[in-house]
């Protein structure tokens, strides 16, 4: 049967009830992992897409934040901006090192904070140690270390991405130039929407930081007489394996966002 | 129950909540009947029949600023819910609120009052004995160190009035006013970040270490006004005319998000977030008359009458808003720079007919216009492909369109919107006391200018109310006992809604507000005890979604406990009086599914008066309650951890903790 509505107003102050607004404000943990088919604690051997049998020993990201938004990045919009159009869903504001070997939960050490209206569409991921306009970072945001082989030939190597005044685009610091927060924000990575219980899953594959790398055009590592990806774009070496890194620590296939029940 | 100042005495009305995020000159954010008029948007105010919504005010159009009016000086405050009467105009959403001025204690009255944080008010008030009521000038210098943060204030308000006679049933009345400000305002505080110890329940980011501003939140204010009237009885006519002049100036700087909308854009040399920090400056001038003539005749031998009567202003406003670097208080973007001329000019004819002894149809119709004339003297923001050779770096202001052709950077926009507003009110009664109503009216809000120079065509958005009440006026025992019970519903086709990135309410989608309301006057020999409850429920009219910030119940009662004490002391009595106001608000929905806490504060006060001298004492909040007065929940981030918060979270105004005051007081020359 209808209430009145003056007698369901008196029920509802009575009881206590608030009209809501719709969605919800939820808190909730962050996980970021590896592959779910490495094996904690054992390398992750893989042959690349240019033929290289490839023994990762080591492999280390840094994530500063996490962020899902709402609105999908129009193709041509926001030319040089660094936050998405529209609101943010979602974020994770508390940095961890994640060891992209082991396919086990590793949690962020701060709960996120989201709300579940409107749904995330997209996903931001932040390679930065501090502050995203930041002019220097000296903090390690990839640090990679294995072995290559192809035909007999066989290429140890290391390598250490940094995001700092290295990666300062020559024109940046004029209007319509890169500014130093592109470089440091991976996107647009498909998200998914906030649950109500449950926890919110990165798995970053480093399998893909090595898509079309040829291994024999690393340069020699003096230091550690192997061979090392270039973390300086001003040096001759850096082409083309150290921009091939750099690159594909930017391309969103490596990270996979999910919705986990998982402990 | 004392009041700091003229916007508290609304608080008698039913249904009235009222907050205050920003600042002692800032204009109270007044709920009522589950509306969220903001600083009086959905309210038509005045004084004396001066309007005090001030058309074209960036903040928001109708912004009405109560604080110059000296609290001592108002005589009466006449609030009508809903627009039920054809007098009221624009702005009159969820009702209208008069005050009429005047001062009852004749000859020369002084009082000081001293208190917590540092708080100081002189007031002097002049009434000449043998002159009405409505003759009297009055005085107050008022400054606080605030109870937190960047809460300080002062100012200074003169007004004056003198009532006159000419012939035998003529009358004139002459008023002025001056009124000036400075103060500052804490802002808003993420829930969050006081949780976490980062920043005090009653601190301001302004003074933070991580989000320090050069320029702290505040602002200055004044408003500086002549009016005359004039009403003459010849006759079965009363005919009144009034004028009146308002010059009004305004500077607002806010800041509701902290580092957030700053983003880079790719017209801009590369940039972090340089703050939010919104620096609003409003300029104003207001011309206006108004006037009726009221007729009255008998007829099925009881009075009837019929009122004519018209309502014009013109307002000359210029509204800017600036954004500032918080480092340096460097404005580094122009949002907005509007010169605009408004007209609005109503046109009513109000009948009281009484066919029979206890029927009563009270009601007409209004008819109004606004015009608009809006010079933007920013109008090119964006260009989507600027000249190459010459692109528009880091300009607010553009003079370049699509593939470099060029433009001026300014442009006029012009409109006009006329409202037929039918009212009508239906009274039955009394029977044995007990009377019954019903009303129907429409209404009208016009729009900010801002609007009109987006391309928003229609001028104002428009109000359909209903309502259906019974009263009760009679005596028990000795008591005198008023008490109504209503049931309304408002209809709007545009509402207003708060925006935090603006720092203002922006025109969003049509809402419905249902309510009931009660209230009860319990009148003695030596108490007056008046309360009031109202319940509402708020929604969207597209999803049927909550209306955010909006009260569901408000409670709030006023006591007052009167008496001559039997001890005169050298032969002169003592007057007394306890008085206590109590406020309850419940839980208000918020953005994204939260709700807010519930307030409940309790004011009191205790006087005694012997011979010219008077001395009270009154505590706010008496409870010391910690409470949040304004919640909210959206986007900020304030730097106060290492990476930014984007998503919504809770943030909130504080409310002021218990309070004491003490004034001392003395007249002389009264009658």
């Amino acid at each position: 049967m209808k209430r009145a509505p003056v007698f369901s107003l008196a029920l509802a102050a009575a009881s206590g009830c608030v009209a809501q607004t719709g969605g919800q404000t939820v808190d909730f943990q962050v996980a970021a992992a590896g592959p779910a088919d490495a094996v904690a604690a054992q390398p992750l051997t893989f042959t690349n897409s240019a033929g290289w049998e490839v023994v990762l020993n080591q492999a280390k990201l840094h994530i500063g934040a996490v962020y899902l938004d709402e609105s999908r990045p129009v193709s041509g919009g926001q030319a040089t901006g660094c936050y998405l159009t529209g609101s943010y869903v979602a974020q994770e504001t508390a940095g961890l090192d994640v060891d992209l070997l082991n396919p086990g939960l590793q949690l962020f050490p701060a709960k996120a904070h989201g709300i579940t209206e409107p749904a995330a569409l997209i996903g931001q991921v932040w390679l930065t140690g501090g502050d995203i306009n930041a002019s220097t970072d000296p903090t390690p945001i990839l640090v990679v270390a294995g072995t290559a082989t192809q035909a007999g030939a066989s290429f140890p190597f290391t390598g250490t991405v940094t995001i700092s005044s290295n990666r300062q685009a020559a024109t940046s610091g004029a209007a319509g130039g890169d500014p130093i927060c592109k470089a440091r924000i991976v996107t647009p990575i498909e998200a998914v929407s906030i649950q109500t219980t449950g926890r919110l899953l990165l798995r970053i594959d480093p399998r893909d930081y090595f898509a079309g790398v040829d291994f024999s055009q690393l340069p020699l590592d003096e230091t550690t007489s192997g061979y090392a990806f270039s973390d300086s774009p001003s040096v001759a070496g850096y082409s083309p394996t150290g921009f091939q890194l750099y690159t594909n620590l930017h391309q969103t296939a490596p990270y996979t966002f999910s919705w986990t029940d998982l402990l | 129950m004392p009041r700091a100042n003229a916007s508290e005495l609304l608080k008698l009305a039913p249904g009235i909540l009222l907050t205050n995020e920003g600042g002692e000159g800032h204009a109270e954010q007044v709920f009522m009947r589950g509306f969220d008029a903001r600083e009086g948007q959905d309210i038509e105010f005045s004084v004396g029949g001066v309007p005090i919504n001030e058309s074209g005010n960036l903040h928001g159009n109708g912004y009405a600023d109560t604080h110059f009016i000296i609290p001592e000086l108002v005589e009466s405050l006449r609030v009508l819910e809903g627009p039920f009467d054809p007098r009221q105009g624009n702005y009159a959403v969820a009702g209208s609120a008069d005050y009429e001025l005047g001062l009852t204690e004749r000859g020369l009255s002084a009082r000081y009052t001293t208190g917590s944080f540092g708080t100081q008010r002189f007031l002097a008030l002049w009434g000449p004995p043998g002159e009405s009521t409505h003759t009297f000038a009055g005085a107050e210098i008022y400054q606080t160190a605030g109870f937190g943060q960047n809460l300080d204030a002062q100012r200074g308000s003169a007004m004056g009035q003198y009532e006159g006679r000419f012939g035998t049933t003529g009358s004139f009345c002459l008023s002025t006013q001056a009124y000036t400000t400075h103060f500052h305002t804490a802002g808003v505080i993420r829930e969050e970040d006081y949780e976490s110890g980062k920043i005090g329940f009653y601190d301001s980011y302004d003074r933070s270490r991580f989000a320090l501003e050069a320029v702290a939140q505040g602002g200055d204010a004044s408003r500086y006004s002549l009016a005359a009237d004039i009403e003459s009885h010849p006759g079965d006519t009363v005919l009144s005319q009034q004028i009146f002049i308002i010059k009004r100036d305004m500077r607002l700087i806010e800041n509701f998000t902290g580092f957030l909308l700053d983003v880079q854009e790719p017209l801009q040399s590369i940039h972090g977030q340089r703050g939010d920090t919104l620096d609003l400056n409003v300029h104003e001038l207001t011309i206006g008359a108004r006037g009726s003539a009221r007729l009255h005749a008998d007829a099925f031998g009881l009075r009837q009458e019929l009122e004519l009567g018209y309502f014009a202003r013109g307002d000359q406003a210029n509204g800017t808003q600036q954004r500032l670097e918080a480092g340096t208080g460097v404005p580094y973007k122009t949002d907005t720079n509007l010169d605009s001329q408004l007209g609005d000019i109503g046109l009513y004819g109000d009948l009281n007919l009484r066919p029979l002894r206890w029927l009563s149809l009270r009601g007409g119709a209004r008819a109004e216009i606004v015009t608009y004339d809006v010079l933007n003297n920013c109008a090119a923001q964006t260009v989507a492909h600027p000249l190459t050779t010459h692109p528009p770096i880091d300009q607010s202001c553009l003079d370049q369109q699509n593939y470099g052709r060029p433009r001026e950077p300014d442009q006029v926009t012009s409109t006009s919107g006329v409202a037929f507003l039918p009212r009508a009110s239906l009274i039955a009664g009394p029977f044995r006391n007990l009377s019954l109503s019903a009303s129907y009216g429409k209404g009208i809000r016009s729009v900010d200018p801002n609007y009109i120079n987006l391309g928003v065509q229609a001028a104002f958005a428009s109000i359909t109310a209903y309502e259906g009440g019974v009263a009760y006026a009679g005596n028990v025992r000795s008591a005198t006992v008023v008490a109504r019970s209503v049931v309304f519903r408002t209809v709007v086709d545009r509402d207003l809604i708060f925006d935090q990135t603006a720092g203002r309410n922006v025109l969003g989608v049509g809402t419905t507000r249902t309510g009931w309301l009660g209230a009860l006057r319990l009148t003695g020999a030596f108490f007056d005890e008046s309360a009031n409850l109202t319940l509402v429920r708020a929604t969207y009219n597209d999803d049927g979604s909550a209306v955010a910030y909006v009260p569901g119940v408000v409670f709030r009662s006023d006591s007052a406990l009167f008496r001559t004490l039997p001890w005169p002391v050298l032969g002169k009595p003592i007057r007394t009086t306890l008085s206590a106001g109590i406020t309850y608000v419940g839980r208000r929905p918020l953005p994204y599914g939260e709700v807010s806490g519930t307030l409940f504060t309790i004011d009191a006060s205790a006087s005694a008066e012997w011979a010219n001298y008077e001395l009270r004492l009154s505590a706010t909040n008496l409870l010391d309650t910690q409470y949040r007065l304004g919640e909210y929940n959206y986007a900020s981030d304030f730097h106060s951890q290492p990476q930014p918060t984007l998503v919504p979270e809770r943030t909130f105004t504080a409310g002021p903790p218990r309070a004491l005051f003490l004034t001392l007081g003395f007249n002389f020359g009264g009658s």
